[in-house]
């Protein structure tokens, strides 16, 4: 079943099902590597605020909102 | 002549490798017809001259910044593209580098911060990704200009492999088997900076981290503009330029008019740098011994903490608080910038998506971010009474800025968009860059400043003389009085402050106040109306119709809180 990022416990991994939302939306995540099919990892998340990710080597950033658009299927274990 | 265009990621070290390809010899400008800057600059290579041209970073040519469609715009006149890639960070920036491919022209790729692939346990097997992309690779390091002759002797090797456009997806698995070939990693610990990295943005330690930051900031600011006020620029104009300007005032006593431009009026018979008023006298000494200090500190704070890479952090740790005012975490950087000086915040709200989220920065920032001229004059005026005094009138913006926030959020409508930004790792800053970036600001707050200054004090001080000014006073003196509690002559400070508000704020000083005037005055004068360089910025940026209703919110809010500060104080 997949969650959206906001949902996803701090420290677990995840592939990128779909993006939810307008072409400049997916661009935008594209770009910085969050695109189905991709690895992500979660490192943390401020309250009503952005969600860490590590995507490859680098860290981004991304606005609650815009993280409720990313569906994501965790790994398990 | 050959233009050859650096194209990469932003924080890829591109600008470092600029600066070490062109040395002295650069330009930079905005694109036409947008706020988006980009340099260039001239060398040989070889026998030949070439242009080489920084372009402003992309992380996609599928535009979905101004940035990134100037890019795309500047790398159609290109001939020879050198994609900066970080080596660190291979499989984000081939992102860019495959739709580069795509293009059709001829690319070399420089696997730049090399020197940090070894300690941060990447192996990148060189040959074999030249070979599956189908360009030349050189390994390079622009801060130490490792490879860069290298570099430069494959630039004509530069091939254009004309690859097919893919979508996304498939450019993502591409990418996946590229890296999974040429890159192996080795386990290792996790270094100091790195654990700083994750301190920065931890939900409770980040904001011990920011609120440290910030105060180390303000207090190295202030140590360092004070010390150049009290050891250098005071002591210089007093013991070396004060015997100079007095000739002149002996000179042209005799003639009023010339005397009261150039020197202007004598206190107790003396000449009074901060009261006199004259070109040669007042207009010189506050742009030049009162707020050049603090702008050197400041410039010198803010390029370091740009370089360190720790405003997205702080970007981030805001995100959720920002959003309760209508704004997004990415804001702070403009409003930081604002407290340098706001002409070159409200050019920084290009860099954010909505209009509405524009107007309702651009507006905060004129009205309730100080620029660091006004905050000098403030603590020179106020200060001499107490530092409690200063902080109060901080902390009166502060709430207006926060309650103007909440405000416009809740009339203005629109979209709010999300924050969506690379964290980039701290790296230690590189000295040329910073001291070429520090060089170009202070430089341009001369510029901009004495002239406006000169001109603005030699107009005034002719209208004075004619008594335009007098009637000018006369007409508004109701509300300055009876609302604000200041004396007419004030009206002249908020006029000049128009022009520049640090002057304006200066023009206080002659008036006897006392200290609840002196707060109200500094107060509503920082909020009523944004100086003449902001202005026109302000108008460029925002339009005609924003810009009436900024400033409309601004005129409004100053005479409601200066009158509330009245009643209260």
């Amino acid at each position: 079943m997949p969650i959206t990022l906001d949902q996803m416990k701090k420290g677990s991994k995840g592939r990128v099902v779909s993006v939810v939302g307008g072409r400049g939306v997916a661009l935008k995540l594209s770009a910085q590597g969050i695109s189905p099919g991709m690895t992500i990892e979660k490192i943390s998340a401020l309250r009503g605020g952005p969600v860490v990710l590590r995507v490859g080597r680098t860290r981004v950033a991304i606005g609650l909102g815009l993280a409720r658009k990313v569906l994501v299927e965790v790994d398990e274990g | 002549m050959k233009r050859i265009l650096l194209v990469g990621n932003p924080n890829v070290g591109k600008s470092v490798i600029f600066s070490n390809l062109t040395g002295v010899n650069v330009a930079c400008s905005n694109y036409p017809g947008t706020t988006v800057e980009y340099c260039a600059g001239r060398r040989r290579v070889g026998d030949e001259k070439v242009e080489v041209i920084d372009v402003p970073g992309a992380y996609s040519l599928e535009p979905t910044s101004k940035a990134e469609e100037v890019a795309v715009e500047m790398i159609e006149g290109g001939d020879v593209i050198v994609d900066v890639v970080d080596a660190t960070n291979l499989e984000r920036n081939l992102f860019l580098t495959l739709q580069l491919l795509e293009r059709g022209k001829p690319v070399v790729v420089a696997l730049n911060i090399w020197d940090e692939t070894r300690h941060k346990g990447i192996d990148i097997d060189v040959d074999e990704l030249e070979e599956m992309l189908g360009v030349p690779v050189v390994p390079t390091a622009g801060r130490s200009g490792y490879g860069l002759d290298r570099l430069l002797a494959r630039l004509g090797e530069a091939k254009a492999p004309g690859r097919r456009k893919t979508t996304d997806d498939e450019r993502w698995k591409l990418i996946g088997k590229i890296v999974a070939r040429t890159q192996k990693l080795r386990h290792r610990h996790h270094t100091f900076l790195e654990s700083l990295e994750d301190a920065s943005i931890h939900p409770v330690g980040g904001f011990f981290v920011a609120a440290g930051v910030i105060a180390l900031s303000f207090f190295i600011v202030r140590v360092v503009g004070e010390s150049l006020i009290g050891y250098v620029l005071d002591p210089f104009f007093q013991t070396v330029y004060l015997p100079l300007v007095d000739v002149v005032s002996e000179q042209t006593v005799s003639n009023d008019f010339l005397h009261s431009i150039l020197i202007g009026n004598l206190v107790d018979g003396r000449i009074d740098f901060l009261q006199s008023f004259g070109l040669l006298t007042t207009a010189l000494y506050v742009p030049v011994a009162m707020v050049l200090p603090y702008v050197v500190a400041f410039y010198f704070v803010l390029g370091i903490l740009e370089d360190i890479g720790y405003l997205p952090r702080l970007a981030i740790l805001l995100d959720g608080f920002m959003h309760k005012i209508g704004l997004h975490g990415y804001t702070v950087i403009p409003t930081l910038l604002g407290l340098g000086c706001n002409v070159p915040a409200l050019l920084a709200t290009r860099i954010l998506d909505s209009k509405r989220e524009r107007f309702i920065v651009a507006t905060l920032i004129s009205i309730a971010v100080p620029c660091v001229s006004l905050q000098a004059m403030i603590v020179g005026l106020l200060g001499h009474y107490g530092m409690r005094y200063v902080a109060f009138v901080y902390a009166v913006l502060f709430i207006v800025w926060l309650a103007l926030g909440f405000i416009m959020k809740a009339l203005t409508r629109g979209i709010l968009p999300a924050l969506l930004i690379e964290i980039p790792p701290y790296r230690p800053p590189h000295l040329h860059a910073l001291l070429v970036k520090f060089r170009m600001r202070t430089f341009g707050f001369l510029k901009e400043a004495l002239p406006v200054v000169l001109i603005g004090v030699a107009v005034i001080n002719l209208l004075y003389a004619m008594g335009v000014l007098d009637s000018m006073a006369n007409l508004t003196a109701p509300v300055v009085t009876r609302v604000l509690g200041l004396p007419k002559e004030a009206v002249l400070a908020v006029i000049v402050g128009f022009l520049r508000k640090d002057i304006g704020v200066g023009m206080l000083a002659p008036l006897g106040l006392s200290v609840k005037q002196l707060i109200i005055g500094s107060t509503t004068l920082a909020m009523f109306f944004p100086c003449v360089a902001t202005f026109v910025v302000m108008f460029k940026e925002l339009g005609p119709a924003d810009t009436v209703k900024a400033i409309g919110v601004m005129v409004a809010t100053s005479l409601i809180v200066g009158g509330v500060l009245n009643v209260l104080l």
